[in-house]
């Protein structure tokens, strides 16, 4: 007996769920009556998260595919863009302590690994600034591209800082209107199970029953049908990435109204302080651990790092406090259910990761939907698979970035470099990095979270230290290094001649917009 | 930035304007705006492309006069060596300004003449008069303000039209590159042009809608126009040496 797969109903109405609804529909022709039916389930009753600010570039690809015009989403979501991260005083706490992630690939980076010559040569040069401009284009405050530039190319690469509620009523809109989205405004009740142990439909408090084949569990920490519904355990990471607790506020602009085309990352006592400039406004939070610093402790380092903008102004903010619980379910897709987005799992956003897990889920079950009921069991142990690696793949990730630092002046730094929070497969890729740097062949996985030049980035922004004396290879490219070096050095020089202000190219989309070509 | 101002018969009483054609006036730039309205007269003297303006980013229509930056091959010390000039061209050192008015509580825009102060073709003493002895219009400043209004209403019609041109997926991209006598490459980016194959291959019905527009007429003399490249390409030989 063949079971088609015929009707998606995803419930949740945040970033994850739009999101997942938007990709799904347009890509199986929810609005044509041979395609998937899409319904999304939103209760009424229910508050979305919405701190989810930063994203990585795949977001352009996920918009576009949808068939949003990327003007229209720059002007309905305050959006602006982001080429990267800036991480201060996360090596010695010093105030010229910083260095960039940007996002960039090094020059020639898939004919060449720089970072030995960077070594020997150019270690007087940031390792971001001798093989990338975008550090200088950052520090400058340039945007990615000229008005000129048609939606969503780039001159450098870019992903977005955005409001995440604004962004979530635009999706709604976009989902609806155009892609034919189902939206079904009610309070899921209840859950039906069939014998098999599936979803058989949802008990809603107005609208009755709602059946479907496959359910999409967006619900955010409530994580209402994997967790609370299936029992599945969480597996949590707090033993590894602390941060537990994270204050959240939104900062007006001054005089100074340039807007910061990266997000800032500023080490704390025992956590760190993200800020991340839109067109209208900072958001500007604090991650810390509560075993660390107390709420109070924690707030007032918030203010401090406010202050010398904001002034007198600072003691009106009240920051909204959101409690963490970092880690993951320990399957996604279990039956006929998979959870997209807090559902699944959250860690800190350091790395921006929780948007981009969901466009990659989104993108997994899309490509992969399931044809019958009687495939997806194989789709749900695929999906299981990839995504426990990717987020093993995060969670050594962000990590990388606590363990390289020489700060000791808290319990919170020292505790973080302790060996026994540190995952093995990180301590593995540690030891094999003293002595070659990471390249193409450290990692296989086809859209990898984090690519091999993101291990670059930090490593050697962080002063880390590879030993390549027992392999000599280097040697026999000296020449194109040097010419890889030169080239990043024009580059920059014409970008920053040739690239408007962030603020400059935001003020010109709300007048004008992009062009489509 | 350039001096604007709104032109009136008290500050500009004395003001002539130089209509020469010659280097040292200005008009040195390698394209200028040009509008459906003139399409069949620059067609024959000009290639015309599109490309996106730098302020808006949007598409405009220009007549191409050279390779590079300030080379307008058409210009030399003898004078302008074409049948025809764009009106862009001709209405200078005048520019169409906006200035608000009240239209019963309604604050309107309204189409002013305005003048560019720091052009070379202004002075006192040779030229045309742009107003008369008793501040009356002069014949000239009659005519200038004939061609900004045909400017005005060409500016707003080649918006639509490229619009629909741009509805239609009709306009891409194109890399020319031109080799000179000498073997050296010359390099033009950021110009468009109606894509021909897609033109053609348009529906009947479509094509049917452009033709009621007028529009078939304009699509046809843009593709056309791009017949002067290699009277161009000559012009940058001569002007180098070469032939």
């Amino acid at each position: 007996m063949q079971n088609p797969v015929k009707k998606v109903v995803i419930v949740g109405g945040g970033s994850a769920g739009w999101l997942t609804a938007g990709v799904l529909a347009a890509e199986h022709f929810a609005n044509d009556h041979h395609g998937i039916e899409i319904c999304l389930v939103e209760s009424p009753d229910v508050n979305i998260v919405g701190v989810g600010e930063g994203t990585w570039p795949t977001m352009r690809g996920t918009l576009r595919k949808m068939g949003i015009s990327e003007s229209e989403f720059i002007r309905e979501c305050d959006a602006s863009f982001k080429q990267g991260a800036k991480f201060a005083k996360w090596v010695t706490g010093e105030d010229d302590d910083a260095y960039y992630h940007p996002l960039v690939l090094p020059q020639g980076y898939d004919q060449i690994n720089l970072v030995s010559f960077w070594q020997d040569h150019l270690s007087h040069l940031p390792f971001a600034d001798a093989v990338s401009f975008q550090g200088y284009l950052c520090e400058h405050g340039l945007a990615p591209k000229q008005n000129t530039t048609p939606e969503y190319a780039h001159v450098a690469n870019y992903a977005y800082h955005l409001d995440a509620g604004k962004f979530t009523q635009f999706l709604t809109k976009h989902c609806t209107e155009k892609l034919g989205v189902k939206h079904i405004l009610d309070h899921v009740t209840g859950i039906n199970s069939a014998d098999n142990g599936d979803i058989e439909s949802l008990e809603t408090k107005k609208s009755g029953q709602i059946k479907g084949d496959l359910f999409v569990d967006c619900t955010g920490f409530n994580s209402l049908l994997l967790g609370k519904h299936y029992q599945i355990p969480f597996v949590s990471t707090k033993h590894v990435l602390f941060n537990d607790t994270a204050l959240a506020v939104h900062v007006p602009y001054t005089e100074d109204n340039a807007i910061a085309s990266h997000t800032i990352s500023t080490a704390q006592s025992a956590g760190w302080i993200w800020d991340i400039g839109l067109p209208s406004r900072r958001g500007v939070g604090h991650v810390f651990s509560s075993a660390h610093i107390s709420e109070d402790q924690a707030h007032q380092e918030l203010l401090d790092y406010i202050r010398p903008y904001l002034g007198a102004k600072t003691d009106d903010l009240t920051p909204r406090k959101i409690p963490i619980e970092p880690g993951h379910r320990e399957v996604f897709w279990h039956k006929n259910c998979v959870a997209v987005g807090l559902a699944a799992g959250f860690l800190e956003p350091l790395e921006a990761s929780a948007l981009v897990l969901v466009e990659l889920s989104a993108a997994m079950i899309s490509e992969q939907m399931p044809a019958t009921r009687q495939v997806m069991d194989i789709v749900a142990k695929r999906f299981n698979e990839k995504f426990q690696y990717r987020w093993d793949r995060i969670i050594d990730f962000l990590k990388l970035h606590y363990i390289l630092t020489k700060r000791t002046d808290t319990q919170y730094w020292i505790d973080n470099c302790k060996a026994e929070t540190i995952p093995d497969s990180l301590t593995e890729l540690l030891q094999l990095w003293q002595h070659h740097s990471p390249w193409h062949q450290d990692f296989t996985q086809t859209d990898e979270v984090f690519p091999s030049a993101s291990y670059q980035y930090v490593l050697y922004g962080m002063d880390f230290k590879t030993d390549f004396a027992a392999t000599q290879r280097r040697s026999l490219n000296a020449q194109l290094a040097q010419q890889q070096f030169e080239q990043n050095k024009k580059l920059t020089e014409k970008l920053i001649r040739g690239l408007p202000s962030n603020r400059e190219l935001l003020n010109k989309i709300q007048e004008f917009g992009l062009p489509k070509i | 930035m350039a001096n604007h101002q709104m032109l009136d018969n008290v500050t500009h009483k004395d003001v002539r304007i130089i209509t020469d054609q010659h280097p040292d006036l200005g008009d040195t730039g390698s394209y200028a705006t040009t509008f459906i309205n003139e399409f069949r007269d620059v067609q024959n003297q000009y290639p015309i492309f599109f490309r996106k303006n730098t302020e808006t980013a949007k598409f405009e229509a220009i007549a191409l006069f050279g390779f590079a930056e300030s080379e307008n091959l058409y210009l030399d010390d003898q004078g302008w060596h074409a049948s025809y000039i764009p009106l862009s061209v001709q209405r200078r050192p005048f520019l169409i300004g906006f200035k608000d008015v009240d239209n019963q509580g309604v604050v309107e825009q309204e189409a002013v003449v305005h003048i560019d102060m720091d052009s070379p073709r202004i002075n006192t003493e040779r030229g045309e008069l742009v107003f008369l002895p008793q501040g009356g219009q002069s014949e000239y400043l009659q005519s200038v303000s004939n061609i900004l209004g045909h400017i005005h209403e060409g500016h707003q019609m080649t918006d639509v039209f490229i619009d629909t041109m741009l509805e239609l997926e009709l306009i891409e991209s194109v890399n020319i590159k031109v080799t000179l006598d000498d073997g050296s490459e010359h390099e033009l980016n950021s110009l468009y042009t109606l894509h021909e194959e897609k033109v053609q291959a348009l529906d009947a019905e479509v094509v049917a809608q452009l033709h009621q527009k007028g529009y078939l007429q304009h699509m046809y003399m843009q593709m056309a126009s791009l017949a002067n490249m290699p009277a161009l390409i000559r012009r940058k030989n001569q002007v180098m040496g070469l032939s």
